[in-house]
């Protein structure tokens, strides 16, 4: 599954950040295979979405979130 | 010796480099590149200058490039790094960078005390070691440790580079698992900080589905209610009063004094009431600009971008366009110059052409002065706002293309309270840069204009300014604006002096008509309000937007506001003769 399909308040950790435009700007931000990750809310129009990793919130669109690959803990 | 601030937004970097340079930070340009930046002299020699916040190195983005270019040019000797010790886990990425470029750096690490209070600590020394490099826990705002952090740059050591892989997704992995394995075991971390506790329940509300909107209405409600009535308004109408009282004392005392004639309409009637028409705003200019830094400070901001994301991308913009657009009500050049900041062309210019329609503040005193003889209270400010931001969703609608898209990946740091010393230091700027162009570009335009008016085209004195020099170029120009109700020299002469800048407007018509029901009809009035809010911004901000978008584009623009405004103008002439 990935970051967009968590439920919020969700704890997760990251298997894999796919292609795209964005990967490296992701993983500079901290989304790294092993990393965990908690889904937070949503934005009050479903998008975008709120995730806490390393110490910080961060939010990103849903289609950003969706090449974040992870495992539900 | 020269030292780069480096870090991540949020991080304290400004109330740090307030607190190493003092009161003397000027508001500068990066060389080639115009995103605004500050570099000052730091107490006790050498220069500090503060780079754009950001995450990373990698010229992914606007702020990025500069930052890195800046470092590489070699005008630095060395970095000063700010890192926050609450997210440290991610903040050192930078530092890893920082490090890889070979200058020496120190680390100042701020938030302590947000690590503490939450029970977290980090064990310095080991840090130090760990990174190889000076770390020196910093409170800015109390001012500890600030002693200790200059000699640690000054005796930092550049650090060899370390044998990273050429691939930069490999890189990144390889610093966080460095970061991960050999730093972050200095820390001690809490679950959860009082400050992030706070935040997270604030939060609740403030992005909450039934909530979040109407906080957000409310909030900007707040800030207009702020600007126009008890604190803005009121402070601005005592000035502008007592400008007036000023004027005339000076004029009578003059003319007592025996000074001659033109001298005394030229002190009293050019220079005087001239600029002291427009300064009696000032307090209005700087209610909105504490508004809009009380927004950033605390940390709302960010929440604005996270809620307006949706809607803007369906204008072809993005959340993160919000700051541009809300600093745009402020000022138009600095709004213009942060649109820089986003990463995709498309967004920065899309961002850049829409910033003219958020009405700046100078434009305040003119429907401060119209409200004031026709439309009291801020009814007609209110919706003059309004429509320029109609008008601007409109251009926005049909500028809108296909693209790549913009990322939106934005930090929402917990909620600070903003700190009067940062707050002040921002009202002084801009308090200083709006005397400034008070006291030379609307001196020069108000005085030009006196001497147009006072001499005729064979430059003799004449006593009717209906007969002057300024009255014969405005009356060729009038009959342009004559189906807008406006078609008297007077008041196309004043809107060629906003130009120049738009507080001009206002300087001009005090000296030109001093009783505003002369030259206008309430109809009349709103039409050359609508006018003045959408037609060309300053040539400061046509420069900006020139840098920005090219001279083509810029051109363009300037132009189809002008249409736009002539448009408009003429619509709501007509319909208030109706």
């Amino acid at each position: 599954m990935t970051l967009a399909d968590m439920r919020p308040g969700g704890l997760g950790r990251v298997t894999a950040v796919t292609g795209g435009p964005m990967r490296l700007r992701l993983m500079e931000m901290g989304f790294l295979p092993g990393t965990q990750v908690r889904r937070l809310r949503s934005a009050p129009l479903g998008d975008p979405l709120e995730a806490a990793l390393r110490g910080y919130a961060l939010s990103l669109r849903r289609s950003e979130a969706r090449m974040i690959q992870v495992v539900e803990l | 010796m020269t030292i780069a601030l480096a870090g991540n937004p949020n991080a304290g970097k400004t109330t740090l480099f307030n607190a190493l340079t003092g009161e003397t930070a000027r508001v500068g340009n990066f060389p080639g590149v115009t995103v605004e930046t500050r570099s000052a002299p730091l107490r006790g020699g050498g220069t500090l200058i503060d780079l754009p916040g950001v995450y990373s190195l990698t010229p992914l983005g606007g702020d990025e490039r500069v930052a890195r270019d800046m470092l590489l040019s070699g005008r630095a000797n060395a970095v000063i790094n700010v890192v926050d010790a609450t997210s440290a886990g991610r903040g050192l990425y930078l530092t890893m960078q920082l490090l890889e470029q070979g200058l020496p750096v120190a680390v100042a690490l701020t938030m302590m005390d947000e690590l503490t209070a939450g029970g977290g600590s980090v064990d310095v020394e080991a840090l130090s070691r760990a990174l190889g490099t000076a770390v020196v826990p910093v409170n800015a705002a109390r001012g500890t440790g600030l002693e200790a952090l200059l000699p640690a740059v000054e005796s930092a050591v550049s650090s060899p580079p370390r044998n990273l892989s050429r691939s930069p997704e490999k890189a990144a992995a390889q610093r966080y698992r460095y970061i991960d394995e050999k730093c972050m075991p200095c820390f001690v971390l809490p679950e959860e900080s009082p400050a992030s506790r706070r935040s997270r329940r604030l939060d609740a509300l403030a992005l909450g589905r039934l909530t979040a909107f109407p906080i957000l209405g409310l909030a900007l409600a707040a800030v207009f209610f702020f600007t126009f009535g008890p604190v803005g308004g009121a402070l601005s109408r005592l000035l502008t009063g007592a400008a007036g009282i000023l004027a005339s004392l000076a004029r009578d005392a003059l003319a007592e004094a025996g000074v001659p004639g033109p001298l005394t309409a030229l002190l009293a009637e050019g220079a005087i009431a001239g600029v002291g028409g427009v300064i009696g705003f000032l307090p209005l200019v700087l209610t909105l600009f504490l508004c809009l830094a009380v927004l950033e400070d605390t940390g709302y901001m960010a929440r604005a971008a996270f809620i307006l994301d949706r809607p803007m991308r369906a204008l072809g913009l993005t959340g993160r366009s919000a700051v541009p657009l809300l600093t745009g009500f402020g000022c138009t050049v600095p709004a213009v110059m942060a649109a820089r900041t986003l990463d995709s062309p498309r967004a920065r210019r899309a961002t850049a052409l829409l910033t003219p329609f958020m009405s700046c503040s100078a434009k305040l005193p003119v429907y401060a002065l119209f409200s004031a003889a026709f439309f009291p209270g801020f009814g007609a400010a209110a919706a003059l706002y309004a429509g320029g931001i109609a008008v601007g969703t409109l251009a926005a609608l049909l500028l809108r293309r296909g693209g790549e898209p913009e990322s939106f990946m934005l930090e929402l740091p917990n909620y600070r309270m903003p700190t009067v010393k940062g707050v002040a230091r921002l009202l002084k700027l801009r308090a200083s840069d709006f005397m400034r162009r008070a006291f030379t570009v609307i001196l020069v335009a108000s005085i030009l204009v006196w001497f147009l008016r006072s001499f005729d085209s064979s430059f003799a004195l004449v006593t009717d300014p209906g007969r002057s020099l300024l009255a014969a170029i405005g009356r060729a120009a009038a009959p342009v604006f004559a189906p807008l109700g406006f078609g008297d020299w007077r008041a196309v002469t004043a809107l060629a002096a906003g130009l120049s800048a738009k507080e001009a407007v206002v300087g001009v018509l005090s000296v030109l008509a001093p009783s505003l029901e002369s030259l206008f009809t309430p109809a009349s009035a709103a039409s050359f309000l609508t006018f003045t809010l959408l037609y060309p911004p300053c040539v400061a901000s046509l420069a900006a937007m020139r840098r920005e978008l090219g001279g083509k584009t810029a051109a363009l623009s300037a132009l189809t506001q002008l249409t736009i405004a002539w448009f408009a103008a003429f619509l709501v002439y007509r319909m208030a003769l109706l």
